[in-house]
């Protein structure tokens, strides 16, 4: 892998976390995903794309759901107060993202708190490169409507 | 608001710190790259500049050929160009160097001698396909033997590897791309009057001369590179005693 294996487990393991919720499922789904990705034999030496990560953790995060018989749907909402309060984090913004539907996080925690290209998201979302970006515009425009300009200043 | 707003976004969706991160990453037996996926993965690191300048000598020397035919003008203007081929070799060299990459060798599984070489290594063989590429094009269309016609090109071309390695082995300042600049250009102009001033340069005469100052040059470029290659590795031992 072109980018360090620690950062990588990080942000998997975020991705995997927003998806089902729960600390420790999170963390098989992440430690299971990089396995799935280096028992690729085929691409021992070559590397694979960072997409192709992000697809495994998003297909295993679906398995589990389809296995746990849960509606993905109804777990919208971004990491509950509890345990994300250690964290510097504005609570109007995690709020107002919250109200956003899930694909659209989805595409701010990968375009944003993981940093991906949007050529990756549109890799791992399966849409055009177009796509990614109106929807990010959009999901921007929905926060910032959301967000009063008064609150978000305050952070 | 925008750029507060995408700041905050990085943390919103923070998750709680894994148990077994450590624990998971030192037992995973993922495939680390091997030699040649490092040598290759170099290429990549290495600037376009240089490909381009190469490949437009290629074609400037193909064009001059096909307009002007190969006379010993001809000669002289490819061998005073030829150093700046090795400018834009020299300054990847000295990027690497002047750019703190020695902070980098120390997370590496490389370390910066062995990414320097493997550099170099990569660019001294573009420099000689170039080199030979454009030996083969001239030696056809000259009475000039393949053996002289190298002498008189790659000289000022060793000359300029000697006076900017010289330079890169001596300093470590950010200018020091720009010293080997001003060195290529000062080769470039010399061996230009040279060959302008003295008509029976490229003649059977001098042989003697083109001989000498091609050894005296390769030995010296030799030399510099050696200790070049002994920096890098006091280098490596100063950066282990601090790490």
């Amino acid at each position: 892998m072109s980018l360090s294996i620690h950062d990588q487990y990080d942000k998997i393991y975020k991705y995997c976390y927003f998806k089902v919720k729960d600390k420790q499922t999170a963390e098989d789904l992440t430690q299971e995903t990089f396995l799935r990705y280096f028992s690729q034999k085929s691409y021992i030496n070559k590397g694979k794309p960072l997409a192709y990560l992000y697809t495994i953790a998003k297909n295993l995060c679906i398995d589990f759901y389809r296995k746990s018989g849960k509606d993905e749907r109804l777990n919208e909402e971004v990491p509950a107060n509890d345990e994300v309060t250690a964290f510097e984090t504005s609570y109007a913004v995690k709020q107002a993202v919250s109200t956003l539907p899930v694909e659209l996080q989805e595409m701010l925690l990968l375009r944003y708190a993981n940093e991906l290209s949007i050529n990756e998201i549109a890799q791992i979302m399966n849409i055009s490169r177009f796509s990614v970006y109106r929807r990010l515009n959009k999901a921007l425009d929905l926060l910032k409507g959301v967000l009063r300009k008064e609150d978000f200043n305050e952070i | 608001m925008k750029y507060k707003l995408k700041k905050e976004l990085k943390t919103v969706f923070d998750a709680p710190a894994p148990a077994r991160k450590e624990e998971f990453i030192n037992l995973l037996e993922y495939p680390k790259a091997n030699r040649l996926d490092f040598f290759i993965s170099q290429i990549g690191y290495i600037r376009k500049r240089v490909w381009i300048l190469s490949l437009l000598l290629f074609i400037g020397t193909l064009i001059g050929l096909y307009f002007s035919g190969a006379s010993y003008s001809f000669v002289w203007v490819v061998s005073s160009v030829l150093p700046f081929v090795s400018l834009v070799t020299i300054s990847e060299i000295a990027r690497s160097i002047t750019y703190n990459m020695d902070e980098l060798e120390m997370s590496c599984k490389y370390n910066l001698l062995e990414v320097s070489l493997i550099r170099i290594g990569i660019l001294g063989v573009v420099n000689l396909a170039v080199f030979i590429g454009i030996l083969l094009l001239l030696s056809g269309k000259t009475d000039l033997g393949f053996i002289r016609l190298g002498i008189y090109l790659s000289t000022p071309y060793l000359l300029n590897c000697y006076g900017s390695l010289f330079v890169i082995n001596r300093s470590k300042s950010r200018d020091t791309v720009y010293i080997c600049g001003s060195v290529t250009a000062l080769v470039s102009i010399l061996n230009s009057l040279i060959s302008i001033r003295i008509y029976d340069i490229y003649t059977e005469r001098n042989r003697m001369f083109w001989a000498i100052a091609f050894i005296m040059f390769a030995v010296l470029s030799l030399k510099e590179i050696v200790k070049f290659i002994k920096r890098m590795e006091d280098l490596k031992w100063n950066s282990s005693l601090t790490a």
